[in-house]
């Protein structure tokens, strides 16, 4: 499985969640909704987005609901569960430590 | 809790997994419409949108792949995958798959069917409610080699009364047999008195009517009686006609008060079939010791501790009736301690020799995996280089190995169910003390399974190290034939051949020492001459017969209408035969100090017609036998066994010698002074293999009886059923056994070490084979590893015969060395055995009878036949190796 290359490792799953905390969403619309609000700074593929989205389901963090589109295609909605809710909090607070640690070095004097 | 939703997850996804591959690719066709749309939008052609989209996808199926990898089903469905191909790949090669699979069935078959055997008899506990609060106790003499013996009435009286950790404990007679008469009904079935809350302890009610009460125990009262399900049916037809109908035993009258379910056994104490009360005060004897006690004991108490109370209890009796309980204490055991202990090594020692079959069977299959490993080294090269990981690899070879297994403890499981079956519905299972069946349970099917199991994992497992070991890149550019890539394996398979030698080798040196010992016991000398012997039961009861004069006169008339009857050689009444024991009786010699109490020598009797001696052919070694001169009113004369004068005269001449009687069953024969006139050869009296009994002979005429045995010597066998005839015309009211030849209790007595030597025959039979097919597997494959290096040795010159030498050379040094190996084991395990295997007077009897455990001739017959099947077993490959032709040899790698 490809892994996007400008994306730090563990990062996906806490973009998905927090995404999907906006309001609930097909995986297209997620993949959309990334590139619009980074400015196309994040590229991501549907190659890692849809395994990572199994498995956030598996692991009962995101539920998921079929319904229909406009031309009776089936679609896949996912929404955050109330599991997910915590998991973003915790992920979060996770990013904003690590990530602050990393610029202090890197932009040390 | 997630680790449930993930589980549930997985579960849907297996299940519906048509399903998940719908939505999956569903989501994704909605993902790459809806990116269509977006290049179209962008400008792109309709066309050219598409691929677009699917080259953002990276390939509609690898990532469907990812999204399958997240499910976590992956590799249950690898595994199904694996198996579907490991039975492909076995079916591609029907022999090897046969042959493994029945190697390995036969293997589970034996072992699960003496694990069951096994399981049945010696663990399962009483087929009671709380089987493990039941104890027995007995009463303990410190004086005396055998320590536990059965327990007086007023001794148990205090014991029930006294002791603080049963919560009920009773007593049973051992059983007698009687005469039991209902209407026209006759039998003579084994009748056993019973304290009251006999069944209650044992936690068993009777199908119909009551048990005993507190009143039946009381002394005159003893007139109700409870019959087994199977003699009620017997008798009157069911068990609700039984109730309250009257019945006389031995002449007295008793009404029917309950009848016990028909599954009841006690076969651990010779299940009865008529239960009477039992008559329990303190007034009764502390010195005739003649009831097994049972108890319950508290809930949480245990032996031990059952063991401490008694014993205190025992004391206390101890200091109140020294004459009679000085030197008594207390033994508390688990029911199941008192299995004969012949049968519990027999059974453990066959399941050993059952686990050697299954060992070889092993060992074969893992041979032939190792072979095949061998054989099929390329292909797994070559998968390896296409890029299958070593685990996959691994796995699959596991997988294969786990359809051997399966398969073949599924047909041992079979084999075990037809044979345990079998077993159930032979005569063989009177063997087999136990009122438990012998079946299949479900220890015996997780005995099988996790044998097969441990063989999947051995088989899958033992290749894989041995391709670790090769080299991919040589393997893949060798033929994957010549010599030195087998060299490991081949070092392997030898290893595995030559344990299975030596597991052959114990189970035919086993089977050897049996073969012995059976030899011996069939020829032991019997001490008196069984053919054309007849034996008939002709007991008396009912009150007829309850005064000497009557009874004399009865046996009077009998041997009178004997005498008339033709066809009869000699004959003879006796109070016993050999084989069936005899009553015991302790005595003094009044010209030597008195022994301790409790340590009074015995004696068995036997009263007998002066003629007995003669009819049975028992040599008179010194003075003489009975004549019609000893008569009631001479005085009382004795005849003693060779034993008896060696054991208490040591060289004096015992005839003429006096004897006092202390104490026996019926007091008439108690405090006489006797004289011993004669002495007479030892007869078996128990068995083949015994301790040597003394034996006290005394006249009828002096002493009658009223169960007797007419002994008759024929030749006419057929005269037994007009000797029968006679007998009942005599007295029609009482009963009359079918004469037996005293041979068939010969016969009897071997039966059971004939089992036993079949048994382990069988065994050492398969044990054999198994190695033999094994040894054949290795040499054959020895020669095809190395049919190049034949071919030039012959193209070199070599003769037919040098070939021939090198392969037997090889053969014999696996079966050498195979055969010391069992030799040094077998002679260990043998010295640690020892005392388990021949009978300890007073403590067990032994399955094994005078030969010795390191037996030279048997360790040179297993060794020989050892060496003469693999010599066979190396014959056929090594001719064939001769015929290699070396043109092509050479030329066919």
């Amino acid at each position: 499985m490809s892994k996007p290359a400008n994306l730090v490792q563990g990062t996906l799953d806490l973009l998905i969640l927090k995404m999907l905390d906006l309001q609930p969403m097909h995986g297209w619309a997620i993949l959309e909704r990334l590139k619009q609000v980074s400015k196309h700074t994040l590229q991501v593929g549907p190659g890692s987005l849809y395994p990572a989205l199994h498995k956030l389901e598996r692991e009962g963090w995101v539920q998921a609901e079929w319904s229909t589109s406009e031309d009776k295609r089936r679609v896949k909605f996912y929404s955050l569960s109330k599991e997910g809710r915590k998991r973003l909090r915790v992920e979060a607070a996770d990013w904003k430590r690590l990530s602050s640690a990393i610029t202090s070095i890197v932009f040390a004097k | 809790m997630r680790l449930l939703r993930s589980l549930h997850f997985r579960v849907q996804c297996l299940l519906w997994r048509g399903h998940a591959e719908r939505d999956l690719s569903d989501e994704l066709t909605d993902y790459l419409e809806r990116q269509t749309q977006r290049y179209i939008q962008d400008g792109l052609s309709p066309e050219n949108a598409h691929t677009a989209a699917l080259r953002d996808a990276g390939g509609p199926e690898q990532l469907k792949e990812a999204c399958r990898d997240v499910r976590g089903t992956a590799f249950i469905e690898d595994v199904a995958r694996d198996l579907r191909y490991g039975f492909r790949v076995l079916c591609k090669n029907p022999s090897f798959f046969v042959t493994a699979s029945l190697t390995l069935a036969l293997g589970i078959g034996t072992a699960t069917t003496l694990f069951s055997v096994a399981e049945s008899q010696l663990w399962r506990p009483l087929p009671f409610p709380e089987p493990n609060r039941l104890a027995v106790i007995w009463e303990r003499n410190l004086k005396q080699k055998w320590q536990a013996s059965s327990v007086a009435v007023a001794t148990f009286a205090d014991w029930r009364e006294r002791n603080h950790t049963f919560a009920s404990m009773a007593a049973m007679q051992w059983p007698k047999r009687s005469n039991f008469v209902s209407g026209e009904f006759r039998d003579r079935p084994r009748v056993a008195a019973v304290s009251t809350g006999f069944f209650e302890t044992l936690r068993v009610l009777p199908q119909v009517g009551r048990t005993f009460g507190l009143s039946d125990e009381q002394p005159g009262k003893q007139t109700k009686t409870i019959l087994s399900g199977k003699l009620a049916c017997q008798a009157f037809g069911s068990p609700e006609a039984a109730i309250d109908t009257a019945i006389k035993l031995d002449g007295e009258t008793y009404s029917v008060a309950g009848v016990l379910p028909d599954q009841f056994r006690l076969d651990l104490f010779q299940t009865p079939d008529v239960y009477v009360p039992l008559e329990v005060s303190y007034a009764k004897s502390r010195e005739l010791r003649d009831l097994f006690v049972i108890g319950r004991m508290r809930p949480g108490v245990t032996v031990k501790g059952a063991l401490s109370d008694m014993e205190v209890v025992a004391q206390e009796i101890a200091a109140e009736h020294p004459e009679t309980n000085a030197n008594f204490s207390a033994v508390v055991e688990n029911p199941l301690d008192n299995l004969p202990a012949s049968v519990r090594t027999f059974l453990l020692l066959s399941f050993a020799f059952s686990i050697f079959v299954l060992l070889i069977a092993c060992s074969n299959v893992a041979g032939l995996q190792l072979m095949r490993a061998v054989a099929r080294e390329r292909e797994f090269a070559v998968r390896e280089a296409l890029g299958a990981s070593r685990p996959a690899l691994f796995r699959q070879a596991l997988t294969e190995s786990a359809w051997i297994a399966m398969t073949g403890a599924g047909f041992g499981t079979l084999l075990a169910a037809w044979c345990t079956h079998l077993l159930r519905s032979s005569p063989l299972e009177s063997m087999l003390p136990r009122e438990t069946e012998v079946s299949l349970n479900i220890w015996s099917i997780v005995f099988a399974v996790a044998i097969s199991v441990g063989a999947a994992f051995l088989f899958g497992v033992a290749p894989d190290l041995l391709r670790s070991k090769l080299n991919l890149e040589a393997s893949l550019r060798d033929s994957g034939r010549s010599a030195s890539a087998g060299k490991g394996v081949r070092r392997r398979i030898e290893i595995l051949a030559g344990g299975e030698v030596t597991l052959a080798f114990i189970s035919l040196f086993g089977a050897g020492l049996f073969v012995i010992s059976n030899w011996d016991l069939q020829h032991v000398p019997l001490g008196f001459n069984p053919r054309n012997v007849l034996a008939m039961e002709v007991p008396l009861s009912g009150a007829t017969y309850s005064k000497q004069p009557e009874v004399r006169k009865f046996y009077e008339r009998v041997s009178q209408a004997i005498a008339t009857l033709p066809g009869i050689q000699e004959f003879a009444l006796s109070s016993g035969i050999p084989f069936l024991g005899g009553e015991e009786v302790t005595f003094l010699r009044p010209d030597r100090a008195h022994p301790p109490h409790g340590q009074e020598p015995w004696a068995l009797t036997r009263n007998v017609t002066p003629e007995y001696f003669q009819t049975l052919g028992i040599p008179i070694v010194r003075g003489r036998g009975f004549t019609a001169e000893d008569s009631e009113v001479r005085p009382t004369v004795a005849v003693i066994n060779e034993n008896f004068a060696s054991h208490h005269f040591h060289g004096e001449n015992p005839v003429g010698k006096q004897l006092a009687i202390l104490s026996k069953g019926d007091s008439e024969l108690a405090e006489r002074t006797i004289q011993i006139v004669g002495v007479v050869g030892n007869v078996r009296d128990v068995g083949l293999d015994e301790v040597p009994f003394d034996d006290l002979y005394i006249p009828f005429a002096q002493h009658p009886l009223r169960f007797m045995y007419v002994v008759v010597k024929t030749s006419a066998p057929s005269i037994g059923r007009s000797l029968r005839g006679r007998m009942r015309q005599l007295d029609p009211a009482q009963f009359v056994s079918d004469p037996k030849p005293l041979d068939s209790y010969v016969g009897d007595a071997i039966q059971e070490p004939r089992f036993n030597l079949l048994l382990i025959t069988l065994f050492a039979g398969f044990a054999l084979i198994l190695t033999a097919v094994a040894l054949y597997g290795t040499v054959a494959f020895a020669i095809a590893q190395e049919t190049r290096e034949i071919g030039i040795r012959i193209a070199l010159g070599a003769q037919r015969t040098g070939v021939l030498d090198l392969i037997f050379r090889r053969v014999l040094r696996l079966t050498v060395a195979g055969s010391i190996c069992g030799f040094g084991i077998a002679f260990v395990i043998g010295a640690m055995f020892r005392t388990a295997l021949y009978m300890v007077p007073y403590e067990h009897e032994g399955i094994l009878y005078r030969v010795s455990i390191h037996d030279p001739s048997s360790f040179a017959c297993s060794a020989l036949i050892v060496l003469l099947s693999a010599g066979l077993t190396g014959l056929i490959p090594g001719i064939r190796a001769t015929k290699i032709d070396p043109y092509s040899a050479l030329r066919c790698e």
